[in-house]
C-alpha cells in the first residue's frame, strides 16, 4: 500500500508540473473569460467601420480592464473612426504607457495632435523615434515634422540618421535632396 | 516463424493502403504527393483492389492458423472482407479519394482488419491468458517494477549519450559556434533530462497502474496495460504524424486512436502468441507486452542491438538531412528507436526491487533536472539559442522536446483562433468578383506577349541578382540587367496549393482547397481571355482545376507528371510549337510551374562532375545553374525573333525553400523566411513600366503580379480591396511608403501557420497553431536572417495584425463571422 501511494504521489508530482500545460488547457476551456468575446465585438466592428457601435463596448472593455493595452489601440482606432482627434491622442497617450510595443501608436499618435494644430506634434514625433531609434521610418516622419517647422539642421541630422540605417531606401536621400533644393 | 511472416504481410497491406488514404485526407499530401504522384504512390492505388485478393488469402490463412483451424472465425472474416473485395474490384476505392473526411473513413476501414485479426489471436490466447497458474504475486511485481525502473532509467542514460556521441560527427564540416564542449554538454544534459522525463513519467504510469491492479487477473491486468500503451502510441502518432499532415478535430483523434491501437493489438497479439507457443508463463502483464520468453543469454547478445540502434539513429540523421517533411520521418523513426530502446532494456534488465527511498530519488532527479533546465532557459534565453542548434544534429532531442512542448505548454486561445479559421473545408462558400479594372475592355493598343515562368521552390539568394555570391546563373543575370529586379520580393502563401492561385488572382484568398468556382476571382485569366491570348501552357494538375477551358489553348507538357515539368524541356517545346510571331497574329501567352527545384526532384539530382557549388547547397545549385541555361536560350529564342522587346517576361517562383537550415527542408508547413522570399524580374517592353523610377527596394508580394501585367498592357489597376495586389509599374504602380510601412500576413497553404511581415520584410514573426512554436526573425545587411526571442512587443502587435487580418478575409468573401 505504501508503494502504491509512493507511485501515485510520484504521478501526481510528475503531472502537476511536466503536464501543466494540458491542465491549464482544460481549464482555460472550462473558465469563462468574457474579455475574448467582447474583444472579438470590437474589433469585428472596427473592421467593419462601426466605429459609433464598437464605443461602447469598448469603453466598458476599458472599465473593465484598464490596463489592457489592446483597449487603448481599439479606442484610438475608434476615434479615429468617428473623427475625434483629441480622444483619440489621448487614447494613444494610454497605449504607449501600457503596451511593450509603444511604437505600434505611431505614426497615428503624433498625426492626431497634428490634426489638432497641437505643438504636442514635435515632441511627440521625438516619442516615437525613441521607441524605436533604429527605426527609418519614424526618423523620416521626425524630419518632416522639423523641416515644417523650419528646422533644418535638425531635419537634416534626422534623414542622414534615417540614411544610414537604411542604405538602400531612397527615401532619405530624397529628403535631403528636397531639403537641399529648399535652402534659404 | 511462418505466423510472424504472414501477419507481417497483412500488417504491410493494411498499413500501406491505410497510408495512402491519409495521404489523400491532407489536403497538403493530395495535391503534393497524390494528384501529382510522387513516389509513384498511384502505382499502390491503381493495383489496390488486385492484390487485395492475394492479401486477403494470406489473411484467411494467418487466421486459420490462430484458431488452428477450428471455429467460424476465419469464414466469417474471409465472407466479409470478400464482399469488401467484390466491391473494389467493380470500383476500386483507393484512386478516387480526395482531400476530404472520406479519405480518413476509408484509412480507419483499411485498419479494421488488424484490429480483427488482433482480436481473433486475443480470443484464442484467452484461455492461456486466463489460465489460473498465472497469477501475478507481489513478488512479480516488484520485479516487473525493477525491470521497468532499470529499462526507464537505462534508456534514458543510452539515448541521451547515444544521441550526443553523434551529434559531433553530424556536425563534422559545420560551423556551429554555439555548440563547442560547453553547447555540446548542456545539449547532453537537456537530452537527459528531458528523455528521463519522459521515460520516467511513462515509468510511474506503468508501475502505478500494476500495482493498483495487482489484484486483478493477468487478463484484465493485461488489457489495462494495452489501453495504456495504446494512449501512448496514439500520442506518439499525434505529434509525429497528424500534426504535420494538419488533421484536426474529431478525425485526428479517430485516425491516432485507430492506428494505435491496431500496432499496439497486433504487437500484444504477437507477443502472446510467442508466450503460448513457447509455454513459457509470463510472471506479470509487463512481461507479455515487452518481454521475450527466453531472455537474451550472452552479452554479445545484449549488447549488439544498442550498437544497431545508434547506427539506425545516424542512418535516420542522414536521410533526413536529405528530405523530410517537418520532421515527420525523423519523429517518427525515433519513436521507434526509442520503443525498440525500452524493450530492450526491458529484456535484459535484472529483476532488481528497488526501495521506497531510492525509488523517490531516481524519479524526482528526472523532474528537477527539467524544471532546473526551464528556469535556467527563461533567466537566460541564449540557451535556447544554443539548443536550436543542437537540436539541429540530434533527434532524440527534437523527439523530446516535440513530446514535452506541447503538453507543458498548452494550446492558448490564439492558437485556438487560427485553427478553427484555417482549412475552412466544410463551410460554404461562394466565390466574389475579383477585379483590377471595371470594366475590362480589351487594350486598344497591341497587347505585348506575356511569358509567366513560376518555377516552384526557386530561392532568390541562388540567383544572382540577389547573391554576389553566385556565379552560376549569368543568364539570369543578363535578363535581369534588361528588367526590373524587385529585391524584397515575399510570397503570401508559403506553398504551392495557395500560393498559385494567388498569383493568378492576385489576391489573398479563402484560406480552402479551393472556393470554386475559381473564375470570378482568376484577374489574370480574365486579362488575357478579354484580349484573346493564345495560350501555350503547361496545365499542371492545380491549375487544371482552376482555369477554364479555353479553346486554342497550346498544352505543354502533356501526359507528363507535374512533378516532372523541367523547364528546359517546357521551353523547348515552347519554341518549337511558338504560334505565329507575326503583326496579325494573337499574342502569346507563355506559362509554366517546372517541377526542377523541388524537394522530391532535389532528392535524386546530384552535382556533375567539374561543378562545384562552394558555401551552397550543391544538388539545388546544380538545378539553378541548368534553370539558368534554359531559360538564357529561351531569351535568345524570343530575341531571334524579334520579340523580346514585344514581351512581358516575369521570372518568380510561388515559394522559397529551406534547404537544411537549422535542421529543416521543405515548405509546406512551415513559413520561415527563407520560404517567403522570392525572385521577382520583371522585363517590360520598353516604355511600359514607366517613367518614375520604382522603389526597387520595397515589399513586393506574389500577389502584385497579376496587376504587374495589367499594367504592362496599359490598363491602371486598381485593387478593390486590401486583400489584393497592387501594379509595380507604371502610373497605378504602388506607393513605395505606404509598403515599406505596413504590416501584411503571409499563411502557410495546407495548416495553420500564420506569419506577419513588418517593416519592410526586415522583421518576420510566425505562429504555429499546430504545434504551438512562435517564431521571430530580423534581417540585417550583415547578417541576414537571425532568430530572435519571442517578447509581447513582437507577439500581442503581430497577432492582432493576424485577427485583423482575417476578419479582413471575412468581410471581402462573405464569410460567418470568426469566433
Amino acid at each position: 500500500m505504501r508503494r502504491t501511494l509512493l507511485l501515485i504521489t510520484l504521478l501526481c508530482a510528475y503531472s502537476a508540473f511536466a503536464f501543466r500545460g494540458v491542465a491549464r488547457n482544460v481549464l482555460q476551456r472550462g473558465a469563462f473569460d468574457p474579455f475574448l468575446p467582447l474583444a472579438r465585438v470590437v474589433e469585428q466592428r472596427i473592421g467593419d467601420s462601426r466605429f459609433a457601435e464598437a464605443l461602447p463596448v469598448a469603453l466598458e472593455l476599458q472599465h473593465a480592464y484598464p490596463t489592457e493595452p489592446l483597449v487603448a489601440y481599439w479606442l484610438a482606432r475608434i476615434h479615429h473612426g468617428l473623427n475625434d482627434s483629441a480622444a483619440e491622442a489621448q487614447a494613444w497617450e494610454r497605449y504607449v504607457v501600457l503596451s511593450p510595443a509603444p511604437a505600434d501608436a505611431c505614426p497615428a499618435w503624433p498625426e492626431a495632435y497634428a490634426r489638432l494644430h497641437r505643438t504636442e506634434v514635435v515632441s511627440t514625433y521625438e516619442r516615437c523615434a525613441g521607441f524605436a531609434p533604429e527605426d527609418a521610418d519614424l526618423l523620416l516622419d521626425l524630419g518632416d515634422t522639423y523641416a515644417a517647422e523650419g528646422r533644418r539642421d535638425d531635419a537634416r541630422a534626422a534623414f542622414e540618421r534615417a540614411a544610414r540605417l537604411e542604405p538602400d531606401n531612397p527615401l532619405p536621400n530624397r529628403r535631403l535632396a528636397a531639403l537641399r533644393e529648399t535652402a534659404p | 516463424m511462418t505466423r510472424a511472416a504472414l501477419r507481417l504481410v497483412t500488417v504491410a497491406f493494411c498499413t500501406l493502403a491505410a497510408a495512402y488514404a491519409l495521404l489523400c485526407a491532407s489536403a497538403f499530401t493530395f495535391h503534393d504527393f497524390i494528384r501529382s504522384d510522387m513516389f509513384r504512390v498511384g502505382t499502390f492505388a491503381a493495383w489496390h483492389a488486385r492484390l487485395y485478393w492475394v492479401w486477403l488469402l494470406i489473411a484467411v490463412l494467418d487466421m486459420r492458423m490462430a484458431v488452428s483451424g477450428r471455429g467460424r472465425s476465419p469464414w466469417i472474416f474471409a465472407g466479409v472482407w470478400a464482399g469488401i473485395g467484390a466491391y473494389l474490384s467493380i470500383r476500386p476505392v483507393l484512386p478516387t479519394l480526395a482531400d476530404d473526411h472520406r479519405s480518413v473513413v476509408v484509412a480507419i476501414l483499411a485498419l479494421v482488419p488488424l484490429l480483427w485479426l488482433a482480436a481473433v489471436d486475443h480470443w484464442s490466447s484467452a484461455p492461456f491468458l486466463s489460465d489460473r497458474r498465472h497469477r501475478v504475486t507481489d513478488a512479480a511485481v516488484d520485479r516487473a517494477e525493477g525491470r521497468l525502473l532499470v529499462a526507464a532509467g537505462g534508456s534514458a542514460v543510452f539515448l541521451a549519450v547515444g544521441s550526443a556521441v553523434l551529434v559531433p560527427v553530424l556536425m563534422r564540416g559545420h560551423f556551429e559556434p554555439d555548440l563547442l564542449n560547453a553547447g555540446l554538454t548542456l545539449g547532453l544534459l537537456w537530452t537527459l533530462a528531458a528523455a528521463s522525463v519522459l521515460f520516467c513519467g511513462g515509468f510511474l504510469v506503468l508501475a502505478s497502474v500494476l500495482r493498483i491492479v495487482r489484484e486483478a487477473s493477468m487478463m484484465r491486468q493485461y488489457a489495462l496495460l494495452v489501453v495504456i500503451a495504446t494512449a501512448a502510441v496514439a500520442l506518439g502518432i499525434d505529434r509525429a504524424v497528424c500534426q504535420t499532415l494538419g488533421f484536426v478535430g474529431v478525425w485526428r483523434g479517430a485516425v491516432c486512436v485507430l492506428a494505435a491501437s491496431s500496432l499496439v493489438a497486433t504487437w500484444g497479439a504477437l507477443q502472446l502468441r510467442r508466450f503460448s507457443d513457447a509455454g513459457v508463463r509470463p510472471s506479470s502483464p509487463v512481461d507479455l507486452l515487452f518481454a521475450a520468453p527466453h531472455p537474451a543469454a550472452s552479452t554479445l547478445a545484449i549488447v549488439w542491438p544498442l550498437g544497431a540502434i545508434v547506427a539506425a539513429a545516424y542512418g535516420v540523421a542522414i536521410l533526413t538531412r536529405t528530405v523530410d517533411w517537418d520532421f515527420v520521418i525523423l519523429t517518427s523513426a525515433m519513436t521507434l528507436l526509442w520503443m525498440a530502446t525500452f524493450i530492450h532494456f526491458f529484456r535484459a534488465a535484472p529483476a532488481r526491487v528497488c526501495g521506497g527511498r531510492a525509488l523517490a530519488t531516481i524519479c524526482l532527479l528526472p523532474l528537477a533536472l527539467w524544471l532546473a533546465a526551464s528556469a535556467a532557459e527563461i533567466r537566460w534565453p541564449a540557451i535556447r539559442r544554443t539548443l536550436n542548434r543542437y537540436t539541429v544534429y540530434n533527434g532524440s532531442l527534437r523527439l523530446a522536446e516535440r513530446l514535452l512542448r506541447r503538453s507543458t505548454a498548452g494550446i492558448t486561445p490564439f492558437q485556438r483562433y487560427l485553427r478553427e479559421n484555417t482549412g475552412l473545408a466544410n463551410t460554404e462558400i461562394e466565390p466574389i468578383n475579383l477585379e483590377f479594372v471595371s470594366p475590362l475592355e480589351a487594350t486598344p493598343r497591341r497587347p505585348p506577349h506575356v511569358f509567366l515562368f513560376v518555377i516552384d521552390s526557386l530561392r532568390p539568394d541562388y540567383l544572382s541578382p540577389y547573391n554576389r555570391a553566385v556565379t552560376f546563373t549569368p543568364r539570369i543575370a543578363q535578363f535581369a540587367s534588361e528588367s526590373i529586379v524587385f529585391q524584397n520580393a515575399m510570397t503570401r502563401y508559403g506553398a504551392t496549393g495557395l500560393s498559385l492561385p494567388a498569383i493568378w488572382s492576385g489576391a489573398v484568398g479563402v484560406h480552402r482547397q479551393y472556393v470554386m468556382p475559381f473564375s470570378p476571382m482568376n484577374t489574370l485569366e480574365k486579362l488575357l481571355t478579354v484580349n484573346r491570348y493564345r495560350r501555350v501552357m503547361s496545365t499542371d494538375v492545380l491549375m487544371e482545376r482552376l482555369l477554364m477551358p479555353w479553346p486554342d489553348t497550346i498544352e505543354l507538357d502533356r501526359g507528363r507528371r507535374t512533378l516532372d515539368y523541367d523547364l528546359c524541356a517546357t521551353l523547348s517545346e515552347l519554341e518549337a510549337r511558338f504560334p505565329g510571331g507575326t503583326p496579325s497574329d494573337p499574342p502569346v501567352f507563355g506559362y509554366s510551374n517546372p517541377q526542377n527545384l523541388h524537394l522530391s526532384n532535389l532528392m535524386i539530382a546530384s552535382v556533375p562532375e567539374g561543378e562545384r557549388y562552394e558555401g551552397f547547397h550543391g544538388p539545388y545549385a546544380t538545378r539553378v545553374h541548368a534553370v539558368d541555361q534554359c531559360f538564357g536560350a529561351f531569351v535568345d529564342f524570343l530575341k531571334a525573333r524579334h520579340l523580346y522587346d514585344r514581351s512581358v517576361i516575369v521570372l518568380t517562383s510561388d515559394h522559397g525553400e529551406l534547404l537544411g537550415e537549422e535542421g529543416r527542408w521543405g515548405h509546406a508547413y512551415y513559413l520561415f523566411p527563407q520560404i517567403l522570399q522570392i525572385p521577382l524580374i520583371v522585363h517590360t517592353p520598353s516604355g511600359a513600366a514607366g517613367d518614375d523610377a520604382f522603389d526597387a527596394g520595397a515589399l513586393s508580394f506574389s500577389t502584385d503580379i497579376s496587376p504587374t501585367v495589367y499594367a504592362a498592357l496599359g490598363y491602371l489597376p486598381r485593387p478593390a480591396n486590401r486583400l489584393m495586389g497592387e501594379s509595380l509599374i507604371g502610373p497605378a504602380k504602388i506607393d513605395a511608403l505606404r509598403r515599406r510601412r505596413g504590416d501584411y500576413v503571409v499563411e502557410a497553404s495546407y495548416s495553420a501557420v500564420y506569419g506577419v511581415v513588418r517593416k519592410n520584410g526586415r522583421r518576420v514573426y510566425i505562429i504555429d497553431a499546430g504545434s504551438g512554436s512562435e517564431y521571430a526573425y530580423e534581417r540585417t545587411r550583415a547578417e541576414g536572417w537571425r532568430a530572435v526571442q519571442v517578447v509581447d512587443a513582437i507577439r500581442l502587435p503581430a497577432q492582432r495584425i493576424i485577427r485583423e487580418h482575417v476578419d479582413e478575409i471575412r468581410r471581402v468573401y462573405h464569410l460567418p463571422a470568426s469566433k
